[in-house]
């Protein structure tokens, strides 16, 4: 099956050489002919790269087994390649959604498309990540190139500050990450998650083996109270959820989301949550699963904070990118109570929730791409939400299609969003968890109103007049609908999401047994 | 001894400027504070015997960050604001968190680390002679250069792709593409000008 | 214990020492050198042909009135000459002077050599701020940006001589080249690390920031006496540093020129002094004729030039290297 096994990474290699021939060739067409734009053909290549690594990874793609390579730093295993194979398709439908937004916006720069493969590479290298080492470094790269991406609108002011804020708030969660991983290092003196397992996994139920090793101070105060190691993993995971944009480490989102180009807001908001929540789930799953017993509570008490802020916030918010931006924030929540649950369940759960909100992060920011107005302000990107009063006279179909991936968002049957979220309450519950729950399906109630206040405004504004939008293209239109009977029938059907999160479960804790 | 009167010398001076970096109101005197960290605790490196990793802190930390920090520092016009009025604002809150992070580090750090030395528990401290150390032992350097390019491959290919990454980065950011150029000379056609192709009226 | 302090302090002396005198030598021989080349005598009034001439300077520049300007940073202003004149001397600590001479034999001597060069730039920028005048901080900025841009190509080209040595000890790089000199396979190398050389001392053709017709005298204009000699004294200094450093990676060092009968006779330490000599007329030759770059000019050359030159020029050696298989391990 496998001439060595390194020849697992032959994806990552084809991406990384391909981006540095992307560059030459971009680079020299486009000073030696005075600027010339080749933004498209750059995009098509891009894509087409894309799908040429899909190609290759899902050649590679192993069924059971699990294995290191690289001297045990990187991990080939069932969820890692499934992710990126996730990602990947979903990055390529985002290419394909902002091509004529970046056309429109007049964002000009062929390196935008590289900045986003740069991106995806730091993200397919955090999926496969066995060492803390291989993790920051990968997440420097994928924060690095959005930090560019979040800055690359050179003349409005909103774009250049949300770069800035964003580049201040994620080095300093990086550098809080490597202080983690650094005192980690000096307690343990290994870096790698497999180590760090085999020396911490059983914490608890080593008590009595050491009990009457009463000279060695160390291994006693380690293992047993573990002061040292939670304050670090503590660190390692502030910063992880800082990346996630949880409460009370959400301020920069927002103005982040506001301020960059649309197209860059989709990529923050859809792509790299399933890689970091990856990431959370080997270090917390995986290596160090007893301390998160020890404070679950914790983690419970933030998942909340953040559902109730991006409830309540949500309500005031008269701009659409800063509703959505609310309401994946609100997101993140619902997953990190399935996180803080520690069962097979909640885990399998917590991977439902990431593919639906990856596919319905992708639907609505699509249709948030597409809709340009059509006359007078044709550049204007930030929708206030009275922009889109009256989209049911102009353009039916696509309000319909609006409100309905609104309504799956929001919980609302029968879309597959219910499900997913039902499924969250009901491993919530069953670990008796039962005030979390209430909580949250009460914040659930209530931030379904900005949801139903868009499908309000599209369909029952008593305005006279409405802003009439250019109409989208048929290629592209094709894949909002595909999407949303995907959704649509994922209700009826979700056995497709069940199965891949309980193969990806299973696989995951049956190398901890 | 004099090992430790090096090492707590350096540590007095990094924890003084790393202060001063903080505290000082001009923002010349931060950077110049923060060279100085840099340069003591890489000073406290060569004393661990890391010499390649200290020179190397000293070579891109302190020549060429700070040297940018410092250009932009000075070109910036910032006025030095008087901070005394406004901290005392936030001081009750701040020191609060500031003085529970300490404590919390005073217990658990060294409660962690209490082993037991079986060689050093006598005051006559008779330590063992390392003497295959003495005979064929790796420099830093060398140790470094085993790991870096065997075992850690990836990781140094990942980031020279952060540091690919770094270089175009602002350059799209910046780069003003314009199609008229600015006019520039050739020096080579000037200088070959000869005597017989020169017009004069 | 003291026994060792008092040895330690001989040994810096006995390079210090000679290595000051030197320096003030350096200018008497740089005033002549261009008086030959410009057909005059240079100055021969002090002493027997002039020889003196340095004790003169040196007195005057001692007994002439130290100014601080009123409006300067007193501190910083201080500390920058200071900061110059030492960072030129430490320098000197790892330079084998001849077979097993050699202050501190550091492993890593050629990075604490460019860790060296690159803290001097610190000297600059301070010295052009600390002033408080335009002209100055113009020049300051202007020339430590020109430092730090030849810097790079230096660590390439210094680079591509370690892997030809295999070792960044500086004896073992003189020691390395005991069949052939590596100016013979790296002579691109030597070409480009002079002329970067010239840039990083901010010496003549490059001295744009700091030539007295520009910018009037650049980032020592409000320097007077004492300082301004210390100043003066670090870039000779300096000037002896960098000949020593070239001699050492390309020339060979305290190696004699072929190892047999007439060239055997005399130390390693008087082929090396021959080898600086060398570099020192070349700087001054320089400074005789060749007209001097404008700053664009300077910046196009040092990073769209030498940079990938010397890096392409890496990437060759270590190809030969290890495809037949001659890297030194």
């Amino acid at each position: 099956m496998l001439i060595f096994k390194e020849i697992q990474l032959l994806p990552e290699i084809f991406l990384g050489i391909s981006i540095i021939y992307l560059i030459i060739h971009g680079t020299f067409i486009s000073v030696n002919n005075k600027y010339l734009l080749i933004q498209n053909s750059v995009l098509y290549l891009s894509v087409l790269i894309i799908s040429l690594f899909c190609f290759l990874l899902i050649n590679n793609t192993i069924e059971c087994n699990d294995f290191q390579i690289f001297n045990n730093t990187i991990i080939i295993d069932y969820l890692g390649s499934f992710s990126k194979i996730l990602i990947a398709i979903v990055s390529i439908f985002c290419f394909l959604m902002i091509q004529r937004y970046l056309t429109v916006q007049k964002i000009n720069y062929f390196e935008y498309s590289v900045l986003i493969l740069f991106a995806l590479l730091g993200i397919f290298f955090i999926c496969s990540s066995n060492d803390l080492i291989t993790a920051y470094l990968a997440i420097e790269l994928q924060s690095l190139s959005f930090y560019i991406m979040a800055a690359l609108k050179k003349d409005s002011a909103f774009s250049v500050d949300a770069g800035l804020k964003y580049f201040i708030l994620g080095a300093f969660s990086s550098s809080l990450f490597l202080f983690g991983s650094s005192i980690l290092y000096g307690v343990s003196g290994t870096t790698n998650f497999e180590d760090l397992k085999n020396l911490f996994f059983w914490v608890y139920s080593s008590y009595d083996c050491t009990q009457d090793a009463s000279d060695y101070t160390f291994v006693k105060d380690v293992f047993i109270n573990g002061g040292l190691i939670q304050f670090a993993l503590s660190f390692i995971f502030v910063s992880l959820l800082f990346k996630l944009a949880i409460a009370p480490f959400h301020l920069w989102s927002i103005d982040v989301y506001e301020g960059s180009p649309s197209s860059s807001t989709f990529f923050f908001a859809v792509v790299p949550k399933l890689a970091i929540f990856i990431l959370l789930v080997r270090i917390f799953y995986s290596s160090f699963f007893e301390y998160t017993a020890k404070w679950r509570y914790y983690i419970v008490i933030l998942a909340v904070l953040t559902i109730v802020v991006g409830s309540f916030a949500g309500l005031e918010q008269k701009k659409l990118k800063s509703l959505l931006a609310y309401s994946s924030i609100s997101h993140m929540g619902y997953t990190l109570i399935a996180f803080s649950t520690g069962t097979f369940e909640g885990l399998q759960m917590l991977f439902c929730y990431l593919f639906l909100y990856m596919i319905a992060g992708l639907c609505i920011w699509s249709i948030f791409l597409m809709l340009q107005l059509k006359y007078k302000y044709v550049k204007k990107q930030n929708k206030d939400l009275a922009d889109l009063s009256s989209l049911s006279k102009s353009n039916n179909i696509l309000a319909l299609f609006f409100s309905t991936v609104l309504l799956s968002i929001a919980g609302l049957p029968p879309m597959v969003g219910f499900l997913v979220k039902i499924g969250i309450f009901l491993v919530s519950i069953e670990v008796s968890m039962y005030f979390v729950s209430i909580v949250s399906i009460l914040c659930s109630v209530i931030s379904t109103f900005y949801y139903i206040r868009i499908v309000k405004i599209m369909f029952f504004e008593n305005s006279t007049a409405g802003k009439l939008y250019q109409p989208i293209k048929s290629h592209i239109s094709i894949v909002i609908v595909c999407l949303f009977y995907f959704l649509l029938f994922l209700f009826i059907n979700p056995t497709l999401i069940y199965l891949f999160s309980y193969k990806i479960t299973l696989l995951l804790t049956m190398t901890m047994m | 001894m004099i090992v430790n009167l090096f090492f707590y010398f350096f540590s007095f001076v990094l924890i003084t400027s790393s202060l001063m970096t903080v505290f000082s109101q001009n923002s010349i005197y931060s950077v110049l504070f923060l060279v100085l960290s840099f340069v003591s605790s890489s000073s406290i490196l060569f004393l661990l015997e890391c010499e390649y990793v200290s020179l190397i802190f000293i070579i891109i930390y302190v020549g060429a960050i700070a040297v940018l920090f410092l250009f932009v520092v000075m070109m910036l016009d910032i006025k030095t604001i008087s901070l005394v009025k406004d901290s005392l604002k936030y001081f009750p809150f701040g020191s609060f968190i500031g003085i529970a992070f300490l404590i919390e580090i005073l217990l658990v750090v060294p409660s962690t680390f209490e082993a037991i030395n079986p060689y050093n528990i006598s005051f006559l401290c008779n330590f063992h002679l390392d003497w295959f150390n003495k005979l064929d032992y790796f420099t830093e350097i060398m140790s470094v250069g085993h790991l870096l390019y065997t075992d850690y491959l990836i990781q140094f290919l990942l980031s020279g792709n952060i540091l690919l990454l770094a270089t175009i980065g602002p350059v799209t950011l910046v780069l003003i593409r314009s199609i008229k150029t600015t006019k520039k000379q050739i020096t080579f056609k000037q200088l070959s000008r000869t005597y017989n192709s020169v017009l004069y009226i | 214990m003291i026994i060792l302090i008092i040895c330690t302090v001989l040994k810096i002396l006995a390079i210090v020492v000679p290595l000051l005198i030197s320096v003030a030598y350096f200018t008497i021989a740089e005033r002549k050198i261009m008086g030959i080349i410009q057909r005059r005598k240079g100055p021969n009034v002090i002493g027997f042909l002039g020889l003196l001439q340095p004790l003169a300077d040196g007195l005057k520049l001692f007994v002439k009135e130290t100014i601080f300007p009123s409006n300067s940073n007193l501190v910083i202003f201080l500390i920058a000459p200071m900061l110059t004149f030492i960072l030129s001397l430490i320098g000197w600590a790892v330079l084998p002077l001849s077979k097993q001479i050699v202050l501190s034999d550091l492993n890593v001597g050629v990075l604490y050599l460019f860790a060296t060069s690159s803290l001097s730039v610190y000297g600059i920028i301070m010295a052009g701020w600390s002033s408080n005048s335009k002209y100055p901080f113009l020049g300051a900025l202007r020339s430590a940006a020109q430092m730090i841009s030849y810097e790079v190509s230096i660590g390439f080209i210094i680079i591509n001589v370690c892997i030809c040595a295999g070792s960044f000890n500086l004896s073992s790089i003189v020691l390395a080249q005991q069949n052939v000199w590596f100016i013979v396979p790296l002579l691109p190398m030597f070409i480009i690390f002079c002329v970067s050389m010239l840039a990083e001392t901010n010496r003549h053709p490059f001295d744009l920031p700091e030539a007295e017709a520009e910018l009037v005298s650049g980032y020592n204009v409000e320097y007077s006496a004492m300082t301004f000699a210390l100043f003066f004294l670090g870039e000779y200094a300096n000037m002896l540093l960098m000949s020593a450093f070239v001699s050492i990676l390309f020339l060979g060092g305290w190696l004699p020129f072929i190892d047999i009968f007439p060239f055997n006779v005399f130390p390693g330490s008087l082929w090396f002094s021959v080898k600086i000599a060398l570099g020192v007329v070349f700087f001054i030759v320089t400074r005789a004729t060749l007209p001097r770059y404008r700053y664009d000019q300077l910046m196009y050359i040092g990073w769209k030039t030498f940079l990938p030159l010397s890096l392409g020029y890496l990437l060759f050696s270590v190809g030969i290297l290890i495809s037949f298989n001659w890297l030194p391990t």
